[in-house]
């Protein structure tokens, strides 16, 4: 047995070596070759070789056959890692272990840094982050100078405390601030299209992929660019504003006590929201796949509270009801495709 | 009496051992595990693979340690299709906004995490390097001499690391066939 299993190592070997793609190795490799086979002709298996070399072409094919990517098999592989020390923490082993192969995953993502983590966006971000919660669950945190920070579900930020300024980045998600007092050292809240900078204040900041909203609840924030920092624009009390990666910002009011209620209580408070919108909102509280074109649904314009805890397919029936020319088709329990 | 007596003295066992061991494990097991998995569920799987296994009742020592174990082990197995699932929708939804009228089907989707579980198994013990030249050959279309280039290793190294995991694909395609059915 463990003569056969070297020999099909060796075959595998001479597969690769066959196949370099500078000549005079092929041919180099094609004489070793030969003698080699004279050498095992005894035991050598003809139709395992075959095999071996058929399996090989399969293999080659996957990219195209499953539409799968390198980055794709990368990440389960390394997501699989991270179960595996999971697991093994659950049941109370190896904390090294653990440590280990957190710094596997970040080495390993430092080492490939030519792939573009497409389907990545936030994924590494958000496993690395300082604070993050999962489907449905939120988190209520007193900071160290005595804001309230409320993330809301599948969120997660970083947190950077220092001498001269209070930085928080939001990394995917939302989250409700209640900033306490601090004339010296503003607080700033970081999204991925802008930051906005607080002195004392309450407010709510929501990050969808293509832009960031912004509801004051109390008090007023500077809206600034990214990086130079630039003034934008000042929001008061009662405002929203969504802001895209231009720095173009859409204004409209809100009612402050009933925002702040609504998001506490998982309802949404949809007025002319674009159904896009709508459906990034209530993936942060399901596990279910909702797959659609951005373009597709963005002109639909969804009116109505709509509660976050109820059962998504319902949910999206209930949608589907109202506006007839919207498809839905279930692929599985938990996997959806609207168009 | 009769009744006792049709069952064969395994299966009896296993029916003690449910009895004596059922609520504990699922206790055991709720304190340790979060959504979505779930200890009562857990508990049924351990008890049916243990009705399912040839493993003699008998010569089970610690039935706690036993069972704690075998649960342990479903858990990895839900946990890496569940993740594995995750991490694969959750790219395919990105690349599906980017490309209009491409179709998605069930068979589709489940072949395609099949596979990604076969190739996650296969290669589990691989460094990142090895699957890193394993990858760029098989997935990506790059050439053995542009692949040693890139990961900075000779060509014989390069062509050691991409027969490796060759071997180690198709010996898995032998110890799990029923992930490559394609």
């Amino acid at each position: 047995m463990a003569q056969s299993d070297d020999l099909s190592r060796d075959m595998a070997l001479w597969i690769i070596r066959l196949n370099v793609d500078d000549a005079k190795e092929r041919q180099a490799a094609l004489d070793e070759f030969e003698q080699w086979k004279l050498q095992h002709q005894s035991h050598l298996d003809l139709a395992e070789w075959n095999q071996l070399q058929s399996f090989s072409e399969e293999v080659q094919q996957y990219a195209s056959s499953h539409q799968l990517s390198a980055e794709t098999v990368h990440e389960a592989i390394e997501t699989q890692q991270q179960v595996r020390q999971q697991t093994r923490r659950v049941f109370g082993q190896s904390i090294l272990g653990l440590i280990m192969v957190v710094m596997l995953g970040y080495f390993s993502y430092a080492y490939f840094p030519y792939v573009h983590f497409s389907s990545a966006y936030g994924t590494y971000q958000y496993y690395f982050a300082d604070l993050k919660t999962a489907v449905a669950e939120t988190r209520t945190i007193r900071l160290e100078d005595g804001s309230q920070l409320v993330l809301g579900a599948k969120s997660a930020v970083n947190i950077d405390f220092n001498q001269q300024r209070r930085s928080i980045e939001l990394l995917q998600g939302e989250i409700y601030i209640d900033v306490a007092k601090d004339p010296q050292r503003p607080l700033i809240v970081e999204s991925k299209q802008a930051q906005f900078k607080a002195l004392g204040t309450r407010f709510l900041v929501q990050q969808y992929p293509t832009h960031t909203q912004l509801d004051m609840l109390h008090s007023r924030v500077e809206v600034q660019q990214l990086q130079t920092a630039e003034r934008l624009a000042v929001i008061q009390q009662g405002q929203r504003i969504s802001i895209d990666a231009t720095g173009q910002m859409q204004r409209s009011a809100i009612e402050e006590n009933q925002t702040q209620t609504a998001w506490q209580q998982g309802q949404i408070i949809a007025e002319n929201l674009a159904l896009s919108d709508l459906l990034h909102q209530l993936n942060l509280h399901s596990d279910a796949y909702l797959f659609y074109r951005t373009a597709d649904l963005k002109a639909l314009k969804i009116n109505g509270i709509i509660d976050r805890h109820q059962d998504i397919e319902a949910t999206l029936m209930l949608i589907a009801q109202k506006h007839p020319q919207l498809k839905i088709k279930k692929l599985s329990t938990h996997i959806f495709i609207l168009y | 009496m009769s009744a006792s007596l049709s069952h064969p003295p395994e299966q009896q066992l296993i029916q003690e051992m449910y009895l004596a061991h059922h609520d504990w494990l699922q206790h055991w097991l709720s304190n340790r595990i979060r959504y979505p998995f779930n200890a009562a569920d857990l508990v049924q799987d351990t008890f049916l693979k243990l009705l399912q296994s040839n493993q003699k009742i008998l010569a089970i020592q610690e039935p706690r340690a036993y069972l704690v174990n075998m649960a342990k082990n479903l858990l990895i197995d839900k946990q890496r299709r569940y993740r594995l699932e995750k991490t694969y929708l959750e790219g395919l939804r990105q690349q599906y906004e980017n490309e209009a009228g491409w179709v998605l089907s069930t068979e589709q989707l489940e072949q395609t995490i099949d596979l990604l579980e076969f190739l996650t198994l296969a290669l589990q013990g691989t460094s990142v390097t090895v699957r890193k030249a394993f990858l760029m050959y098989y997935f990506e279309g790059y050439n053995q001499s542009e692949i040693a280039e890139r990961i900075g290793k000779s060509l014989r190294a390069t062509q050691a690391y991409l027969a490796e995991c060759l071997h180690l694909c198709y010996c898995a395609k032998q110890k799990y066939p029923t992930q490559l059915e394609v």
